[in-house]
């Protein structure tokens, strides 16, 4: 087994337990990601739960007519989250063609992703289950209080979730 | 879930994508629970989705086998849905690709 956090079953059995890859849309995470959106003035934003190979998006503002709105995700290379799930800490790429991972991603090269800013939403337990981000098409600086901003988005994001979390698990089931 | 599949196109350069398989399934069990307790979820998705291992296609039969993972619950429902993400991306990009270049022929 890998010591990669990213990997870890724990982090993802907790991902499950916060029923955070219900097919169902929750309006306040929505509305969590639309008021990061446009806290910074960037056309998305995304509460993305960061799983072993893929990005699951959980809510998300400005994908309608995208392809990412209609798969609910991407294969974990291309995330810029994943970032946040083995440091902890908020990862902002400002131009994302100058920098030395994400200017090959397809993301950046294909679809035109310039800038994002991310801080990571860590549950009651301690793990990273993905982050809240925005991301633009045009290369920007972002600000400290901007971070600060999606920080606090992120804390009231994470007390939604935790309400979420599935009280009884079935005893059977294998972590 | 209703995966468009595109059984002619394997691989999309552009976005550095392979078709998803039964190997980057079963690898990515062995990453998180470890290689005995990895290929005995994926045995076990693969009984009861009626497949065999080592022999599940790319596409439908894959796609049977996530679905399969994925009610098995706990952190095997979690890598059952990154297997389906990207099974769902190579799909949804290779069509849109394949629409592309028919327009750009035609």
């Amino acid at each position: 087994m890998s010591a990669d956090p990213l990997y870890a079953a724990q982090r993802l059995q907790e991902i499950v337990d916060l029923d955070l890859l219900s097919s169902e849309v929750d309006p306040i995470l929505q509305d969590v990601a639309a008021r990061a959106a446009a806290h910074l003035s960037l056309p998305v934003s995304l509460i993305s739960v960061v799983l072993d190979e893929a990005l699951h998006v959980a809510a998300s503002h400005g994908l309608d007519g995208l392809w990412l709105g209609e798969t609910g995700g991407h294969p974990v290379e291309w995330s810029f989250c994943a970032t946040s799930v083995r440091t902890r800490e908020a990862f902002v790429v400002e131009s994302a063609v100058n920098d030395p991972y994400h200017s090959t991603n397809p993301l950046v090269v294909q679809d035109g992703v310039r800038c994002y800013a991310g801080v990571p939403l860590i549950s009651s337990r301690g793990f990273v289950l993905g982050n809240l981000c925005v991301v633009g098409l045009q290369e920007r600086q972002f600000t400290e209080m901007e971070i600060d901003a999606l920080r606090e988005l992120a804390a009231s994001a994470v007390q939604r979730i935790e309400a979420r979390r599935v009280r009884s698990v079935e005893p059977t089931e294998r972590s | 879930m209703n995966i468009s599949h595109n059984q002619s196109l394997q691989a999309i350069a552009e976005y550095n994508l392979v078709e998803p398989s039964e190997q980057d399934a079963r690898a990515a069990l062995q990453r998180v629970f470890g290689a005995a307790d990895g290929e005995s979820r994926w045995l076990q998705a693969c009984a009861e989705s009626g497949l065999r291992s080592g022999l599940v296609r790319p596409g439908d039969e894959l796609e049977r086998a996530a679905s399969a993972l994925g009610l098995q619950g706990g952190a095997t429902a979690a890598v059952a849905r990154s297997i389906l993400i990207r099974m769902r991306t190579f799909y949804r990009i290779a069509s849109r690709l394949n629409n592309t270049s028919a327009r750009a022929s035609s």
